[in-house]
């Protein structure tokens, strides 16, 4: 056998053998299957294509529109280019709740409900924002007869806007859950003094947001870190 | 809001990817990125990618390599604006919190192959781990088949030099 067919073969088995206990969650598995489903496929597709021909949904046919796409990605960018100011580079916004594991979204926390602990879970347990992204938490409490009048607020200055989702997903008996989209517009809302210009870049450093669950005094705080 | 509810052959189908392709979906994500939630983060986008762009999917066939080459792809995305994490905050043996996040990659691969530049441990997974042919290899990298197999030479020949094989 060749020497780096051999190596080839002994690199590979290592690596299977290695990583073959790493394997999802159970919950992540379920929430993934639960993500895809939900996804519909582009409107475009959906809107324009699925009544057409099966012919004229072939790459050739797309050509057109490709290059028409392509035209635009080009034109709209220089059009709306007015001199705005430099970014001075790229932050971002990285949402980390905490938890007893990076790997474990539970958070216990003090509660009064009949049933005794609240358990909050926050899914997914880190979501990376660039300007202008957001990203959705959700959310969940067990306990019976806990209810989640949950409301999340954060810090005004981080310019991160808050808002709750119609829940669509039936949850397991004894827990409540809601979804949260958390936006990040990557400017700071409060000007600093010094500017004259209104909003300016928001200083890297620590924020929080902080869940409330009343009336049973669990709390949950997802730390925000703004790295430049 | 809509109601409508996913029809079943969109369930089953979800079914099948996650069920045939998520643990080696995340274990791919994982030899690119290091670290178990962006790994998840990754696959989720992957899936989510590739679940809008099935309908491009011509030959059946080439289901596994073409989902997992929009993994690799996803992760050297993630990998090129990855963040640092703050040490701190990780804790200190993950194996011992959760079963689901076993670290078992062997110490001294794992170093042999953070020697390795980018472009080398990208074909290191594709070719090797996920036994992609050259073929495949080459157009989820968008390089030369030349390219591949002599980014995988060069690759191979200093792995040779800094690891050696458990012994079993």
């Amino acid at each position: 056998m060749d020497p780096d067919d051999r190596l080839t073969e002994e690199i590979r088995g290592e690596l299977h053998r290695s990583l073959t206990e790493m394997r999802m969650r159970p919950e992540f598995r379920e929430q993934l299957k639960g993500k895809l489903v939900e996804t519909p496929e582009p409107w475009w597709r959906r809107r324009w294509l699925g009544s057409w021909p099966a012919a004229a949904r072939h790459p050739g046919a797309l050509a057109g529109v490709a290059v028409a796409a392509v035209a635009l990605a080009v034109a709209i960018p220089l059009l709306t280019f007015h001199a705005a100011p430099t970014s001075g580079g790229r932050q971002y916004l990285v949402l980390i709740p905490p938890g007893p594991s990076r790997d474990h979204a539970a958070l216990a926390a003090p509660a009064t409900c009949p049933s005794g602990t609240v358990h909050l879970a926050v899914v997914p347990v880190r979501a990376t924002l660039t300007s202008g992204q957001s990203a959705i938490f959700k959310v969940s409490v067990t306990g019976s007869s806990c209810s989640l009048g949950a409301t999340i607020t954060g810090p005004s200055k981080a310019a991160v806007s808050i808002s709750r989702l119609p829940t669509k997903t039936a949850l397991p008996d004894g827990m409540v859950g809601a979804e949260y989209q958390v936006i990040w517009t990557g400017k700071s809302a409060v000007p600093s003094g010094s500017s004259s210009e209104g909003a300016g870049k928001l200083a890297p450093g620590g924020y929080t947001l902080t869940l409330n669950v009343p009336p049973s005094q669990a709390r949950a705080s997802i730390s925000i870190q703004i790295i430049k | 809001m809509s109601s409508r509810r996913p029809d079943a052959e969109a369930e089953a189908l979800a079914e099948r990817w996650v069920g045939l392709y998520g643990d080696l979906a995340l274990r791919t994500a994982y030899l690119f990125l290091r670290d178990r939630g962006l790994a998840e983060d990754c696959v989720q986008d992957a899936f989510v990618s590739a679940w809008k762009a099935r309908a491009s999917l011509r030959d059946p066939g080439a289901e596994r390599a073409w989902l997992m080459t929009i993994v690799a792809n996803t992760a050297r995305s993630h990998l090129r604006r990855r963040i640092p994490i703050p040490t701190d905050t990780l804790p200190a043996d993950p194996s011992t919190d959760d079963p689901y996040s076993a670290l078992v990659l062997s110490a001294d691969l794992r170093q042999a192959l953070d020697q390795l530049p980018l472009d080398q441990r990208e074909v290191i997974v594709l070719r090797i781990y996920l036994d992609l042919s050259v073929e495949e290899t080459a157009r989820a990298l968008k390089v030369a088949e030349g390219t591949v197999k002599s980014r995988l030479s060069r690759a191979l020949e200093a792995l040779r030099l800094v690891w050696t094989p458990t012994i079993d």
